[in-house]
């Protein structure tokens, strides 16, 4: 029973989180929200990884298998998007490259500004 | 024969079989590219056309799979807890550089579709491509996009990220380990994490990190935006 009763807690969880996005009106997804409530309960005592780990960490382990059958879904839509191919990958490839740079220049300047501080904090 | 090519657990046997092939074939040859979901969907598309099965007859057995989705998601918030502690740590880098990443990375998908023209549908599942395919796939159907496009947007661009941003960030002058990985974790998820592993531990720490918060925080995005650009 281990295993299900941790899976209870995950999807508990999971239905929570889409009870909250119903009152939000769906502005965020039930499964963002419900990830969101486990940080918290895990923060903050009620649940405990033993609670969850086993179940948890075999989910994450087969997340990408988790979605094979969406990735054969291009199967039934191939016809619409055939034309799109080439620059849909192009559009990929080009904002991860933007992506990765904005992300290291900010974090070059958030480690600065941090050390900055710190050395301030040492010398009044 | 026919009563076998409709029964879910035939499907679900060869799902599974072709995805351990594809991580056989990726342990064999340690690369990216060779990423299993890929080799797996090539694998059992060419047995549904093979076989003449329609994607709705395999799609009845592909729903217990997909179920699992669910569960999966909410338990990404185990690895944020495991390193909660780093993140205390360096709070401030991790949060700047995830949102300034995500805003980025949307703004760019925005700009490069129309650009290059790609319908309107095409750009609103590429919107939340940069992060965890579970939350991208939510986001997108919020969005109004379509879930294969935006699922195999997300494993390309975390190929294309594992096997090209160490070097090109190492080009663009990075050095520091703590840069690299949250770069790497923000722009490629979990595949770039995997290779920000094997360069070093604070690496695939700070990679790891930025998956949920990266996450997290595109979710936000998405949705403050929806909601301002709607009034």
């Amino acid at each position: 029973m281990k295993y299900m009763k941790q899976l209870g807690v995950l999807l508990a969880c999971a239905v929570a989180g889409d009870a909250f996005s119903i009152l939000l009106r769906g502005r965020l997804p039930g499964n963002v929200l419900g990830l969101t409530l486990l940080l918290l309960l895990l923060a903050y005592g009620p649940v405990r990884l033993g609670h969850i780990e086993d179940t948890a960490d075999f989910l994450l382990h087969n997340m990408a298998f988790f979605f094979l059958p969406a990735c054969l879904g291009v199967l039934e839509i191939f016809a619409e998007i055939k034309s799109e191919v080439f620059a849909l990958l192009a559009v990929c490839v080009l904002t991860t490259f933007c992506t990765a740079a904005a992300t290291a220049f900010t974090v070059h300047i958030a480690l600065r500004l941090q050390r900055k501080k710190d050395r301030g904090g040492v010398r009044p | 024969m026919t009563a076998l090519l409709s029964s879910a657990p035939f499907w679900i046997c060869v799902s599974i079989a072709c995805y351990a092939f594809g991580q056989k074939v990726q342990r064999r040859t340690g690369s990216a590219l060779f990423n299993p979901l890929l080799i797996a969907s090539v694998l059992v598309g060419l047995l549904l056309v093979c076989t003449g099965t329609s994607y709705e007859t395999y799609n009845q057995s592909g729903r217990l799979i997909s179920f699992f989705l669910t569960p999966a998601t909410v338990a990404l918030a185990v690895p944020i807890y495991r390193k909660l502690d780093v993140l205390r740590q360096n709070l401030f880098p991790i949060l700047a550089g995830a949102l300034v990443g995500s805003v980025v990375s949307i703004a760019s998908v925005i700009l490069f579709s129309r650009l290059f023209g790609l319908s309107d549908t095409t750009m609103r599942s590429l919107i939340p491509k940069s992060v965890t395919t579970p939350i991208a796939v939510s986001l997108s159907e919020m969005l109004g996009g379509l879930a294969p496009v935006t699922t195999i947007a997300v494993v390309f661009t975390g190929i294309v990220g594992a096997m090209l941003l160490p070097v090109f960030l190492k080009c663009i002058g990075v050095r520091n380990e703590v840069q690299m990985g949250l770069s790497i974790g923000t722009a490629a998820h979990a595949v770039g994490t995997s290779r920000a592993i094997e360069l070093g531990e604070t690496e695939g720490a700070m990679s790891g990190l930025a998956i949920g918060i990266a996450g997290l925080l595109t979710a936000l995005i998405v949705s403050v935006g929806s909601l301002l650009l709607s009034i």
